[in-house]
């Protein structure tokens, strides 16, 4: 569905992705594993758009999308959420949730004034989409009307999940879902995650919790320094000693020996 | 005590013209940092055009206004996507941009000052709206009357759009994070164009009322912005609602003040009390009163919180 | 009638004068170092009479106050017109004119003398407005030019130098004709004065307080408004407070226009009073400043007048600059024979000297004028009240 072919990006003099290549399967999850600094956020934004690629080829479904904006690759079907969450502080949940919502037509003042009606009626039918997302990832409802600033760091978690659905995108980016939730929190995420894929959506994700990515990846793509340096099921990733020396570090090393 | 209430009442009056220009600034100004100086054109837009069509053809007045608000409407829209965004584009922010909309200023007051003169142009209402309404010993013209209604709706019906409307949830995520909004598959420009196009029907207002009561000259809109910035960065950055207390609040000084100084001294007076209270109060009214859901974008300190206390601590080598 | 200099100021705040002035600065450094060629001076012949004199007309072409500089320019061609016809000054000296547009600002008005002066050394200039006028005072003694004012009515004119000289009364004169008649003619003892904060305003309300106070009058209140104004409600709410029988008006333009509308807008029907600067054809028209008691400046010229103005220029000689610049290029042209009959030299200081003992002039208002030792002329002011949208004089000067 999504293949990076030789995708590099520098800043100053520190390569961050290195000469990447990997594809992310339809109707599957995918995990980017690897430790801090491996380039795997900086994967995303060359993904998504808000960072140009210095070189290589990224292409969705078919279709070459380095060079577009992200607006662009939003309207083709691909979305994110961000590690540090990035919400509309001001705004309440539910219209953080309902920015997300494409197309509406109320973005024109003409229409406001001109086919209030309309208007009207479509924000009626975003909102309730944007209150069935946040049912969906398990936020409480008594919270909608709760400015996002003034929620825990958990529900803002979930807002920005919520926010995701509510994109309506093939293509999920979720950049350390599970860190900073609760265990309950954590299994609602993974039904979240499993719900999509039946209802055959992409995921790609970045965690640091192995188990995690072992329950919930079909496949998984493991970078160090800007580079892949292996892919393939989670349970042989776990077994490559590259990885168990460079990621899970120390540790490992020692009870080796 | 009958002066002063008819200095009040002269004060609501001015304050009521203000905060009407205020508001389209303080909006444009807290969503997207643009300092909009060529609002003025805008308002002087529609001035001209209403006293033009009205006075050189054979237009009834209540015809030239509208034309001259849609014509003031369209200048705000197309001084944006021509100008401002291309020259954002290209990296023009700020400083280049206030230059840029001061070149368009002096360009369309020139424009019309060598079209139809620099005299102080006015349309004839016929007398009726300029007769005093007596209200025991202070008075006040209907015109002054209708202003004030103008200014109270304007600033009660933007309220309820930012705060009930998909576009105005969309007006105050621009304010508060413009990537934010595009990484969403939103267009800001899009919004931007809307909340242009309304700060300028707003300015369109005021340029009609302009030219239908004291008239319009080169320099009067310029005069107004200046009062209409003073009472942005007083009423809080970012802030409409403070803008709109703030506009009243120099309208009032600035007549009230009359009572014991003389009026030679009333603007410097306002430009006094305005520096004391900014060095007092450096971000403004605002913070004084939070009014919830009314004000476009957190204060600075506000906005930091909210994703510094997303950031988990112990990440800091994390990319990206 | 409007002072000029007032005129340009009231249209620029503070700021936008300051960066136009930088401009202005700009432009003149340019022009200055550009440098036009000088060629050719008024034809002095060796000896006797010269055929040609050159009288540089430095008036408002363009900008804000071109309107009344096309009077000004009007009055000056005519008069110049006539002698040339009569075969020139003492029937041998014609007159050239070197017009230049000073859009009657002091800067423009600085650069287009140096302008003319480079190319034709006149002896004359003749200009408009009270600062642009003082801009020149110095210039004109160091190049012994004489100066020549018909429009501007500021006070300081006054003496300014002795080789300035107005064909147009200060507003001091009317003032002092027109303060007197309210006390004792119309019986209104308590003065109120709304003055425009320039200095043509200031020296307005000066005069005012003095001439009323000496006429057994006395001045209530007072207040300012800025230059260009559109609100002046607290103002007048604060000078109605103080209960007075007549507002006097020391401003001009649009703005004496929205001060009398907004006087009546206030519901406040006082008797109103000022000088010509108020009594503008649009303020006298408008029903709001009915009964208001001025001192007009009333050109009503002979026929003969009329007509030749009518046919050169295509309209009713429609305003009194056109006959105050018109007599200033008479003046010059009669001082300049005086001059040279005399043996004073045909200079600037020549014909200034002669303008000092000549004193008393014809003008195309009817009546003569008389300069006082410091320049004015002095002429009959009568009092007249707005009756009906017409200025009605009640009592001749």
């Amino acid at each position: 569905m999504l293949t990076l072919d030789r995708v590099s990006k520098s800043f100053g003099g520190l390569r961050a992705v290195n000469d990447c290549s990997f594809e992310v399967p339809e109707r599957a999850v995918t995990g980017l594993v690897g430790p801090n600094g491996a380039g795997k956020t900086t994967t995303f934004n060359l993904i998504t758009g808000t960072l140009g690629a210095d070189a290589g080829e990224i292409t969705f479904r078919g279709r070459r999308v380095s060079g577009m904006s992200p607006q662009a690759r939003v309207r083709l079907g691909i979305g994110r959420t961000f590690q540090d969450v990035r919400l509309f502080p001001q705004l309440s949940a539910i219209d953080n949730v309902a920015m997300a919502v494409p197309d509406q037509p109320g973005d024109r003042l003409v229409n406001v004034f001109a086919r209030p009606l309309k208007v009207r009626r479509r924000e009626r039918r975003d909102r309730d989409f944007a209150r069935a997302c946040l049912a969906e990832v398990g936020f409480d409802t008594a919270k909608l009307g709760v400015r996002a600033r003034e929620l825990s760091y958990g529900e803002q978690k979930l807002l920005s999940l919520a926010r995701l659905l509510a994109l309506q995108v093939d293509l999920l980016l979720l950049d350390e879902p599970a860190s900073g939730l609760d265990e309950g929190s954590v299994a609602q995420l993974k039904s979240v995650v499993r719900a999509l894929v039946a209802k055959g959506r992409t995921v790609l994700l970045v965690e640091h919790n192995m188990l995690l990515v072992r329950e919930l990846c079909d496949h998984a793509v493991f970078m160090n320094e800007g580079k892949v340096l292996a892919h393939g099921s989670p349970d042989d990733l776990m077994r490559d000693e590259r990885l168990q020396r460079v990621y899970l570090g120390a540790e490992v090393a020692e009870e080796a020996s | 005590m009958t002066l002063f209430w008819q200095l009040v009442i002269n004060g609501i009056v001015a304050g009521a013209l203000y905060a009407l220009v205020a508001l389209g600034f303080a909006l444009i100004f807290g969503c997207t940092r643009h300092f909009h100086i060529a609002h003025a054109a805008v308002m002087a837009t529609a001035a001209y055009l209403t006293f033009a069509l009205s006075e050189r053809t054979e237009l009834p007045l209540a015809v030239a206004a509208v034309i001259g608000l849609a014509a003031a409407t369209l200048l705000g829209v197309v001084v944006l996507r021509l100008i401002y965004l291309p020259l954002e584009r290209r990296g023009g922010q700020g400083f280049v941009l206030f230059l840029v909309s001061l070149g368009v200023l002096i360009l369309v007051e020139n424009g019309f000052t060598l079209w139809l003169g620099a005299g102080t142009l006015r349309v004839d209402l016929g007398g009726a709206l300029k007769r005093p309404v007596d209200l025991g010993s202070v008075s006040l013209t209907t015109m002054q009357l209708i202003l004030v209604a103008v200014a109270a709706a304007a600033f009660a019906g933007l309220r309820l759009l930012l705060r009930r409307t998909g576009l105005g949830t969309d007006i105050r995520a621009l304010a508060a994070n413009a990537e934010l909004v595009r990484i969403l598959g939103r267009s800001p420009e899009r919004i931007t164009t809307a909340v242009y196009a309304l700060a300028s029907v707003i300015a369109g207002l005021v340029g009609v009322y302009q030219v239908a009561d004291t008239g319009i000259a080169p320099g009067v809109s310029t005069n107004l912005i200046i009062f209409a910035f003073v009472a942005v960065i007083l009423g809080g950055i970012g802030s409409v609602g403070g803008a709109f207390a703030a506009a009243m609040l120099l309208g009032l000084l600035q007549n009230v003040s009359q009572l014991v100084i003389p009026s030679e001294w009333s603007i410097s007076v306002v430009f006094l009390c305005f520096l004391v209270l900014i060095t007092l109060l450096p971000s403004g009214l605002a913070p004084l009163r939070q009014r919830r859901g009314f004000r476009l974008a957190a204060p600075a300190g506000d906005r930091t919180a909210a994703t510094s206390e997303s950031l988990r601590p112990a990440r800091v080598g994390e990319d990206g | 009638m409007s002072e000029s200099v007032g005129w340009t100021h009231r249209r620029s705040r503070r700021w936008r004068a300051a960066l136009i002035g930088l401009l202005a600065l700009l432009l003149a450094a340019t022009v200055a170092a550009c440098g036009s060629s000088s060629s050719g001076s008024s034809g002095k012949g060796g000896s006797g009479q010269p055929d040609k004199v050159t009288f540089a007309a430095l008036l408002p072409l363009t900008g804000p106050n071109a309107g009344y500089g096309k009077f000004e320019v009007n009055g000056v061609k005519m008069a110049a017109d006539e002698i040339n016809a009569a075969g020139g000054i003492g029937g041998k000296t014609k007159i050239e004119l070197a017009i230049e547009d000073s859009q009657a600002s002091p800067e423009q008005t600085v650069t287009a003398f140096n302008r003319a002066y480079s190319e034709h050394k006149m002896p004359v200039a003749i200009s408009v407005g009270s600062s642009s006028i003082l801009a020149l005072v110095p210039l004109s003694k160091q190049r012994d030019v004489l100066l020549l004012n018909g429009g501007s009515q500021g006070d300081e004119l006054a003496g300014a130098s002795d080789m300035l000289f107005s064909t147009i009364h200060l507003i001091r004169n009317e003032v002092a004709v027109l303060a007197p008649y309210l006390v004792k003619n119309v019986g209104l003892k308590r003065g109120a004065v709304l003055y425009i904060d320039d200095d043509l305003g200031r020296a307005g309300l000066k005069d005012f307080k003095q001439d009323f106070t000496a006429a057994g009058g006395q001045v209530v209140a007072t207040a300012s408004h800025e230059p260009g104004a559109t609100d002046m409600r607290s103002q007048l709410a604060r000078l109605r407070n103080a209960n007075p029988d007549v507002l006097f008006l020391a401003s001009y333009g649009d703005d004496a226009h929205v001060a009398v509308n907004q006087t009546r807008q206030l519901g406040w029907d006082v008797r109103l009073a000022g000088p010509s600067l108020v009594a503008l054809p649009d303020i006298i028209a408008d029903k709001d400043a009915e009964g208001l008691i001025h001192t007009p400046i009333v050109f009503r010229p002979q026929k003969q007048f009329a007509d030749e103005y009518q046919q050169k220029f295509n309209e009713a000689p429609g305003h009194p600059y056109v006959g105050t610049y018109y007599d200033a290029v008479k003046v010059a042209a009669q001082a300049y024979q005086y001059a040279q009959e005399h043996g004073y030299g045909t200079d600037g200081k020549g014909i200034a000297k002669a303008i000092s003992e000549i004193k008393t002039f014809p003008t195309s208002f009817g009546g003569d004028i008389t300069f006082d030792d410091q320049g004015v002329a002095k002429r009959p002011i009568a009092i007249a009240i707005d009756k009906g949208g017409k200025s009605v004089v009640v009592k001749r000067g």
